[in-house]
């Protein structure tokens, strides 16, 4: 339904579980957003429909972006995803009901949140654990649900992200912050993965924090 | 029952990282309209019913973001806004005005903690659903019903404003969809959320010189 060389090709699980991002509130009539990609942001964004002759045309517009994507013609429900027009890295994976769209042209606003305590699940730090300090390793799962096979897959930290290390193995632990210094995994055929290690140390004595926001960065080829 | 989605059509709007708002006195309290227009605001009040109007200089096409304790409630191109609270309950009301039609009102919302959440979704595609009950687990006490929405023929999307919720407190809320025989389908759920509402101060030390009798404070 969707280009497979299109950056959703790569879908990041945990025990098989897609990790969510980005929360999203807000669609138009026979549309659900089923992912958001994190390179999104936060913030508002649109999405819009047209009635055609034949079928209907979507389209969508990242927060902070003045571009819709190219209208993407459905003529029958399924997945579909639909890019920014500037960044097509900035997409929404939607599922889309065909006889509920509008008739004419319809058009809504998508608010676009972190979330905290996603399926990465760091979970919460007891007070004990505080005192004394922890650490906790996660492992995810990139997998490529497209039909290329992803090379030069790279992964690295936001550099505002704070005690978080990553591995390609599970032994040897980096904190690159940075593409140019990623952290290199094996290329994903169609249908493979590759697993990411995280690793999270909190400091013995740490203060609390609701709200800590670990940022990874992915990139790779997919042509 | 069939829903539109497995996932992600069920979403709660989560607070996130913000500037903890300042101490409010107690009683009823609308704050003060914040950025990016200066306004000013009337309220009238019947029983637990409140009214709001506000007053902006903005001219031509206005449209006023209502947040409610922190949450986005409503956007409208009226000045006037109703809303019903509990008697001695408090709230925080907080508006922006602009003419910006696009206005983000995520990016732009107040600072603060939300106490609430907008439970959100999509309606079931099965054509038999009459109603969704809308339920809500604290810490792990089972599930209770929150509220009950009648379906609407042509409404694809639905949501339920929470009450204020308890700080520290594990939440998790399910919508579930009821046919005319009043059979329960299946439900959707979001992923439980723990609520802070007064997140803990930042430590810091406090020295103080004798010498100059000045108080320090440092980052601990």
């Amino acid at each position: 339904m969707y280009p497979t060389q299109h950056a959703d090709a790569l879908r990041i699980r945990t025990a098989s579980t897609e990790v969510v991002q980005l929360t999203a509130i807000g669609t138009i009539p026979g549309v659900a957003v089923l992912n958001a990609a994190a390179r999104n942001g936060t913030g508002t964004a649109r999405l819009r429909s047209s009635g055609e002759t034949v079928g209907h045309l979507l389209c969508y517009r990242a927060p902070g972006s003045s571009t819709f994507g190219v209208p993407h013609r459905v003529e029958a429900d399924g997945v579909y995803v639909l890019p920014d027009g500037e960044d097509p890295s900035k997409f929404v994976r939607v599922q889309v009901w065909t006889a509920y769209l509008a008739p004419g042209i319809a058009e809504g606003s998508v608010k676009l949140r972190d979330v905290f305590n996603n399926e990465i699940k760091a979970d919460d730090v007891s007070a004990a654990e505080a005192a004394a300090g922890d650490v906790e390793t996660t492992t995810l799962s990139l997998e490529n649900d497209g039909g290329r096979i992803l090379s030069q897959v790279k992964a690295w930290l936001d550099p505002s992200t704070e005690n978080l290390e990553i591995s390609s193995d599970g032994v040897a632990w980096s904190t690159p912050t940075g593409e140019a210094s990623a952290l290199g995994l094996a290329d994903v055929p169609p249908d493979g993965s590759v697993t990411l290690h995280l690793r999270r140390t909190i400091a013995a004595g740490a203060p609390s924090d609701p709200e800590i926001l670990n940022q990874l960065h992915l990139s790779f080829c997919g042509l | 029952m069939a829903w539109p989605t497995e996932s992600g059509s069920l979403g709660t709007i989560t607070g996130r990282r913000r500037r903890r708002p300042p101490r409010r006195p107690a009683g009823r309290v609308f704050s003060a309209p914040v950025a990016p227009t200066a306004c000013t605001y009337t309220l009238t009040r019947l029983g637990d019913v409140t009214q709001i109007d506000v007053t902006t200089w903005l001219a031509g096409v206005v449209y006023y973001c209502w947040y409610l304790d922190g949450i986005l409630i409503d956007t409208t191109t009226s000045p006037r806004l109703w809303i019903q609270t509990a008697v001695g309950y408090q709230a925080r009301l907080e508006v922006i005005a602009s003419n910006d039609p696009d206005f983000d009102t995520e990016s732009n919302a107040p600072a603060g903690w939300p106490s609430r959440r907008l439970i959100w979704w999509v309606r079931s595609v099965d054509s038999d659903v009459v109603s969704y009950r809308v339920e809500q687990d604290q810490d792990g006490g089972g599930w209770s019903t929150v509220a009950t929405v009648a379906a609407v023929a042509d409404q694809w999307e639905y949501q339920v404003l929470s009450d204020r919720l308890e700080d520290l407190a594990q939440y998790t809320w399910r919508v579930v969809p009821i046919d005319a025989a009043g059979n329960d389908g299946t439900p959707i759920a979001a992923g439980e959320e723990k609520i802070v509402r007064t997140p803990d101060a930042p430590n810091f030390a406090i020295a103080f010189d004798d010498g100059t009798t000045k108080v320090t404070f440092s980052a601990a």
